[in-house]
């Protein structure tokens, strides 16, 4: 299988340079700062930025951080993408319905959602809640056009075969219309992680006392340039991993994909 | 093929007529008195032009579609629970998410039965399309002539009293689809199932077997029955001939 050997190497060249193309940009950043092309002050080195990590790691003020954008997220991404796919099936499934929201969700979709934090805020206070909650509203738009488009473009062969084969509702319902909009709910959360990565350092620029957008604003107010460089890269780090999972969820529950 | 019993058709038609009503009040005029008997174990082929409402007919008789006018019956020799009819629809119809095995199933699953229970009755119909070896893949992994292989056993898996195909192999090349027309055939030989089969080819292999009726749907064949009116501006079924 000569084929299939090439093949192989093909992926495992690009995958060394998926891994390489970073680091050789970590090396020649490291060397501008040196050769002091670059200012350290307003640009460290990532060595710098690595040990000032390192040091936050240990006392524990990191995870902190990470830990209160984590809830906020995790909160914000569940209350939000939950409801917006349940809308958007019965959207999808129902025209009525769909003709009742669409008019509303295409109107207020474009509002930039951190816009509506201080509002969101007089409702929940300047706690946890408004947070989640304007994580929440900017996901859900997401997550409910998507899994609506998921329904509605369903090709209308698949209702037709069960109708002839005699699928009661509620088969019809599993076996067809969720399978058949699950790439399309996918790609809803795919977009609705990185908007919520957005949302929440935005939130916590303005109006929190902990968190990685927290962290990297007040590091840039007293100018602690490194530690608004560790911020920025957890966050970073933060959506990679996030994506790699759901990726590999999608993987795992849309097992037909062609790849 | 003598038809000497009343009782032994399967599917009468009488005067059948659909009318589809458009946006905007105009009518599109689809089936024009159509009538027809099909006996039991029949293998009929409707041939006609694209358009001319053959696909509209199957559909009305695998109800998903309603009639505008006349009469349809269907008889069954026993009222159980294995259904009336199934159909092989014209494109791939199989569901991307299922695999083979599941896709073959489908019907089965459908009318509750356990899992155990459809798989070994599955089996050995995928035996019969010869695609055993292939029943965990999944409809992308597979070429258009196994695809259609695949919808031919899910049909037969729910074992209809009618087996309905909208051209079913119309989007296969030539040699495939000679295969499994011959496939089709022996099937029917040994199954001895109802089938009405939609071909806009008159020289599909299937209609051109002088053992099974054909029939020349739409205005082409105007005079081969005086039952035909002639006056058809859109293409469209008008009553069905009968030629041997």
């Amino acid at each position: 299988m000569p084929r299939k050997a090439k093949w192989r190497s093909t992926a495992s060249h690009e995958r060394m340079l998926a891994i390489g193309s970073p680091v050789l940009l970590l090396v020649v950043w490291e060397l501008l700062v040196r050769a002091k092309f670059l200012d350290a002050r307003f640009v460290p080195a990532p060595s710098t930025i690595f040990e000032t990590a390192w040091q936050m790691i240990l006392s524990g003020e990191l995870w902190e951080h990470v830990r209160a954008s984590l809830l906020r997220l995790a909160g914000g991404f569940v209350v939000g993408v939950v409801p917006g796919i349940a809308i958007g099936l019965v959207m999808g499934l129902n025209r009525y319905v769909r003709a009742a929201l669409d008019p509303l969700v295409a109107a207020t979709f474009p509002i930039p959602k951190i816009a509506i934090l201080p509002l969101l805020m007089l409702a929940f206070g300047i706690g946890e809640a408004s947070k989640i909650a304007v994580i929440a509203i900017a996901v859900v738009y997401l997550a409910l056009i998507n899994t609506m488009l998921g329904v509605v473009t369903l090709d209308r062969v698949y209702f037709e075969v069960a109708r002839n084969y005699g699928a009661p509702w509620r088969k019809l319902f599993t076996r067809v219309i969720i399978p058949g909009a699950l790439p399309h709910i996918f790609a809803g959360l795919r977009l609705s992680l990185g908007v919520s990565l957005i949302v929440i350092v935005s939130a916590e620029f303005v109006a929190a006392k902990s968190g990685i957008g927290y962290l990297i604003w007040t590091s840039w107010e007293s100018l602690v340039i490194e530690k608004m460089f560790v911020g920025i890269i957890v966050i970073t780090l933060l959506g990679v991993v996030f994506n790699a999972i759901l990726k590999e969820v999608e993987r795992l529950c849309i097992p037909w994909r062609n790849e | 093929m003598k038809r000497e019993l009343p009782g032994s058709a399967k599917i009468v038609m009488r005067d059948l007529g659909k009318v589809f009503e458009r946006a905007g009040g105009s009518q599109n005029i689809a089936l024009v008195d159509v009538s027809l008997e099909v006996g039991d174990g029949e293998f009929v082929c409707i041939v006609g032009p694209s358009g001319c409402g053959k696909t509209t007919l199957l559909r009305i008789v695998a109800g998903l579609e309603a009639l505008t006018t006349g009469t349809l019956e269907m008889r069954r020799a026993d009222e159980e629970s294995r259904p009336a009819n199934a159909m092989v629809f014209q494109e791939s119809s199989l569901f991307p998410w299922l695999t083979v095995l599941d896709n073959a199933a489908f019907g089965l699953e459908m009318r509750g039965m356990s899992k155990a229970e459809r798989f070994a009755r599955t089996r050995p119909i995928l035996e019969m399309v010869g695609l055993t070896r292939f029943e965990g893949h999944y409809p992308h992994q597979l070429s258009g002539g196994m695809k259609q292989r695949v919808s031919l056993a899910r049909a037969f898996v729910n074992d209809p009293d009618i087996l309905l195909m909208d051209e079913p192999f119309a989007a296969l090349d030539a040699q495939t689809k000679l295969i499994l027309q011959e496939e089709l055939l022996r099937i029917w030989e040994t199954h001895r199932k109802t089938v009405l089969f939609i071909t806009h080819a008159i020289d599909d292999r299937a209609g051109r077997s002088s053992r099974r009726d054909v029939l020349v749907a739409g205005p082409h064949h105007r005079g081969d029955t005086g039952g035909i009116r002639t006056a058809a501006r859109h293409c469209r079924t008008e009553g069905a001939a009968r030629v041997r």
